[in-house]
């Protein structure tokens, strides 16, 4: 090989390493950015509800298991185990990605055409077989369960739970919690499970939302996967009346899909055009779902 | 209003017509003026130029690109110049709501089951449990991320 040549390689390649650098910093400083916008808050809710609720992670957990069993229990599980264990194996890894990667992320799909998904805190995840149907590759499912799992790590159900909680007369949703675990439970179960239901029929804040989905991109497109994902499910949302049966809960809960888009236009698309191109994978999904 | 009304409610009838299904073609909008690509890449070859709010029909998405026809070209868009012809009537509706002229249209209120059933909530944490045995154990983790060649960043 001669010398220019070998040199044009070498530094063809140089650029490429440099460029990918450069992209992958792209992504983790919209992260970073992201993460410190929401550092305070976090650190508010952290205090109010050490504070006040004195929620331990076992607690969380309890109240996570018991709000996501009654979701499930509305529709149930979808039959299809093999599907459960792939949605549950692609979360798990999505899981690890993200700021709580060592906590037990448990995923359901559920057996209905209605078009949702929920999480609820410490790491149970939702997605309806309607939102499946309705996805086209893996990256689609990876940016919802994404936005989801960005739910559970910021802690927004909590924070919801907190305020409806005070809302509906319950002083201490800790104590709650505490006064279940000891036993004559159904009284206390009765009662979470009615702030819960509240949270769930009302929705979260929209900028909840909006940080769930900007920073839920980011943890695909960290993961590997394209990070448009996210975005066309949002403009396949787009394409349905929200007026439908199926999809009404949804719209009801959520900002519009269009406003969401906007959002993400606005914050995200420069980040996302500099990001190194993540996959689709659409046979590996066909072939789970299908 | 009349004239604005039926002009939502024919939106919506479009619209609905072509569901989501994603094997039908569904109305969109052009946002801002758009090249239409023969390729869905920034380099790609430009077949023509898109002015602002032609109406194209959405065939399918890819990555970041729309693939559309117009007249009787066939190319690809960039996913965030156009809007879903439901999106363009549910803007115009809300807008139509908020001026509080007339009830919006399309507030037919029919709600999903799930949204009666949320009110209702019921114990079920055995439900929960379940899913325990779907968890994957670490191997199995990373064979799935080694099977896929996905690269974290």
């Amino acid at each position: 090989m001669k010398r220019s040549t070998f040199n044009s390689i070498f530094i063809g390649i140089l650029c490429g390493l440099i460029a990918s650098a450069c992209t992958s910093k792209a992504l983790r400083d919209a992260s970073k950015q992201l993460q410190n916008s929401n550092d305070t808050r976090a650190q508010l809710i952290g205090n109010s509800i050490a504070g006040s609720q004195k929620l331990t992670p076992q607690d969380e957990r309890e109240m996570g298991a018991e709000l996501a069993g009654a979701l499930i229990k509305i529709h149930g599980l979808h039959p299809n185990e093999n599907l459960q264990k792939y949605v549950n194996t692609l979360g798990s890894y999505l899981g690890k990605q993200s700021t709580m990667p060592k906590i037990k992320w448990r995923f359901a799909v559920l057996n209905t055409d209605d078009i949702n998904a929920f999480s609820t805190p410490a790491g149970f995840i939702l997605v309806s077989h309607g939102l499946i149907k309705l996805m086209n590759d893996e990256a689609e499912l990876a940016g919802v369960l994404s936005h989801e799992i960005i739910h559970v790590t910021e802690k927004h159900h909590l924070l919801a739970i907190q305020k409806s909680s005070r809302a509906a007369g319950v002083a201490n949703i800790g104590k709650l919690v505490e006064e279940k675990k000891k036993g004559e439970t159904s009284e206390k179960v009765g009662q979470l499970l009615q702030v819960g239901s509240e949270v769930f029929a009302r929705g979260l804040d929209k900028k909840d939302e909006f940080t769930a989905d900007q920073r839920g991109i980011l943890l695909s497109s960290k993961s590997g996967y394209d990070a448009y994902g996210l975005i066309r499910v949002l403009t396949s949302l787009n394409q349905i009346n929200p007026t439908e049966g199926k999809i009404a809960l949804l719209f009801k809960t959520h900002p519009s899909s269009d406003e969401r888009l906007a959002q993400i236009e606005k914050n995200l698309l420069a980040t996302i055009e500099k990001s190194p191109e993540g996959l689709s994978l659409k046979d590996a999904f066909v072939a789970a779902t299908r | 209003m009349k004239t604005k009304s039926q002009f939502i409610f024919t939106l919506y009838t479009l619209a609905g017509l072509l569901i989501y299904n994603s094997s039908f073609a569904a109305p969109a909008v052009v946002k801002r003026t758009s090249e239409l690509k023969e390729k869905p890449f920034s380099d790609a070859k430009a077949l023509s130029t898109l002015a602002e709010k032609t109406t194209v029909d959405l065939i399918s998405l890819s990555g970041g690109w729309a693939k559309v026809k117009v007249k009787n070209q066939t190319g690809f868009v960039k996913i965030f110049n156009l809007q879903t012809a439901m999106a363009v009537a549910n803007n115009m509706n809300t807008d139509f709501a908020k001026s509080g002229s007339k009830k919006a249209i399309a507030s037919t209120g029919v709600k999903g089951v799930s949204e009666e059933n949320l009110k209702n909530l019921s114990p079920a944490p055995e439900l929960a449990k379940q899913l325990d045995k779907f968890e994957p154990t670490s191997e199995q983790v990373i064979k799935f991320q080694t099977e896929r060649k996905l690269i974290t960043k």
